[in-house]
């Protein structure tokens, strides 16, 4: 469901119905890109992010830069980094993606691949993680990406040619009807403890 | 079998297809969220503040008078004289006036006694706020500032946020009343208080506030000794040593505040221009920083998450505390680390 711009005018306003609505817009890329980047706590600060946009709405200007897509993300992305950091000892291991629900919601080997898809993503390296998430799950454009992450707009599309690359090894011996965690993807995801410690591996 | 070879845009609507979504409830949630913070924003603008509910004051009473005389369950003459009005637990008892000795004078020792007190002169028209539903009984939850009239915690007329609603016309005269009413200044440790007080003309009296107090020495001893003096039982856990991570040694909130190689500060009764903040809040310790920051902000904000309190004594909800910086070697000694080693008296 897309926001129209009065729901937003009227979101800016403080109406209850138009920031129900922008909720509902933003929650399910607002939680992707916040398991993306901040793991077991992905839900929290989700929850935390929405509230601050919540808040902040008012002070939004719609005709001026950043688009409401990129400042409802530069938020989240704030909101999750600072939870990460905090959290110092952040165990991507320790979430469940097994359990997280994706937008089909299909038949188990559908699940199943989601689940191995998402491990793929959440063992990237933190830049490419970053990137990916942003970009397939926060639906950001590449520029706008560039400016949250404070790098050259070459480098976001690097960044992602080498998560696909890295995406691309990881799945493509997946196979869609094995037990997600017995499929080769699992063991990046248990040894992704370097998600919040700047590790490259 | 495996899956064919994945160009670009395949391999992207893969990742899009496995995109986590937000439960059913989630937006629920976010909304309870925004309401409550709102709410603890409002609170916290008018003071900062130190919930504690009556249980804490019984606490306190039986610290400073270990054996159970009738004195240590005495009340105010006022509050004898209408037990309509008064703290929930350590509040103002059934019982003959008479045959107790005269009152001390009330301290912030009792935060329920004192504001029974203020509030005597006034206990009439409170009551007649519900007149229309006599037979109810209506807790009202009171903030004390440090200096200042008391407020209720009723869902504040000020905030336009969302899931706030305006005062109801009895809430809007209970919030009259206090605001006219004067207790005396609260010790400088404690940012503020906050007590229930019941309002049931025709309830049944209160239990005896000793009874109140030995049972919940029984049950909740430990917690209730440290609770005794948050300020010097919040001060020695962040003087207290933990292992933040398995691969660090062991270190202390407090070594936020050292300078590099200077032995460890210890934390001192508040003075005006140099203290720091610490709201407890069920069982986690929250570092408040200051408007402008300063180095150790981000420090002692990470390292204070990090402790734990034992839970709050029953019906607190949060303790908010604030102390002085005492430099590293100026005490002459360091303070014994531990977590369970609630004896530290950094005062």
């Amino acid at each position: 469901m897309d926001l129209r711009p009065e729901q937003l005018l009227h979101a800016r306003r403080g109406d209850r119905a138009a920031l129900a609505a922008l909720v509902r817009h933003y929650r399910h890329r607002v939680m992707a890109v916040c398991v993306a980047l901040a793991g077991p706590d992905g839900e929290d600060c989700a929850q935390d992010a929405l509230v601050k946009v919540l808040r902040a709405v008012h002070k939004f200007d719609p005709a001026r830069p950043p688009s409401l897509d990129a400042w409802v993300m530069a938020i989240t992305r704030r909101v999750c980094i600072d939870r990460a950091r905090a959290a110092r000892v952040t165990r991507h291991a320790d979430l469940d993606v097994d359990r997280l629900a994706t937008v089909g919601d299909g038949p188990v080997p559908t699940r199943a691949r989601d689940a191995a898809v998402r491990r793929a993503v959440l063992a990237l390296p933190d830049e490419q993680r970053a990137v990916v998430a942003l970009r397939m799950w926060g639906e950001l454009a590449y520029d706008e990406i560039a400016e949250l992450e404070r790098v050259p707009i070459g480098t976001v599309r690097s960044r992602l040619a080498r998560a696909r690359e890295a995406l691309r090894s990881a799945l493509s011996a997946l196979d869609p009807h094995a037990a997600p965690r017995t499929t080769p993807t699992a063991d990046a995801a248990t040894s992704n403890d370097h998600l919040s410690t700047g590790g490259t591996r | 079998m495996t899956l064919p070879p994945l160009d670009d845009d395949a391999l992207d609507q893969l990742v899009r297809d496995a995109r986590p979504v937000a439960s059913d409830d989630f937006e629920a949630r976010v909304f309870a969220a925004a309401g409550a913070g709102s709410r603890r924003r409002a609170v916290a603008s008018a003071a900062a503040v130190l919930v504690l509910a009556a249980a804490a004051v019984v606490a306190i009473v039986v610290r400073r008078s270990p054996e159970p005389t009738p004195h240590a369950a005495g009340r105010s003459p006022e509050a004898a004289a209408s037990p309509a009005v008064g703290p929930t637990v350590s509040g103002l008892a059934e019982g003959s006036a008479a045959s107790r000795p005269p009152p001390a004078t009330v301290t912030w020792d009792d935060p329920g006694r004192l504001l029974a007190q203020a509030l005597a002169p006034d206990r009439a028209t409170l009551e007649a706020c519900f007149k229309t539903h006599a037979s109810r009984t209506v807790k009202v939850r009171v903030y004390m500032p440090p200096d200042g009239a008391p407020a209720s915690a009723f869902p504040g007329p000020r905030a336009s946020v969302l899931g706030h609603r305006p005062l109801t016309d009895e809430e809007a005269c209970v919030d009259r009343i206090l605001s006219r009413t004067a207790p005396p200044a609260l010790p400088s440790s404690i940012r503020a208080v906050a007590v229930e007080l019941v309002l049931a003309p025709d309830a049944p009296p209160a239990p005896s506030p000793w009874s109140s107090e030995m049972a919940y020495a029984d049950e909740r001893g430990p917690a209730m000794r440290v609770w005794s003096d948050p300020a010097r039982y919040v001060a020695g856990l962040l003087a207290s040593s933990f292992t933040p991570k398995p691969s660090r040694p062991p270190s202390t909130a407090l070594r936020c505040l050292a300078s590099r190689g200077a032995a460890e500060p210890r934390l001192g009764p508040p003075h005006d221009d140099q203290d720091i903040t610490v709201v407890v809040r069920g069982r986690k310790l929250h570092y408040v920083a200051s408007s402008q920051p300063r180095v150790f902000d981000h420090c002692l904000e990470v390292m204070v998450a990090m402790c734990r309190a034992l839970p709050l004594p029953p019906g607190s909800l949060e303790f908010e505390l604030r102390f002085s910086v005492v430099p590293g070697g100026a005490g002459g000694s360091r303070e014994p680390r531990g977590n369970r080693d609630h004896s530290v008296n950094p005062f």
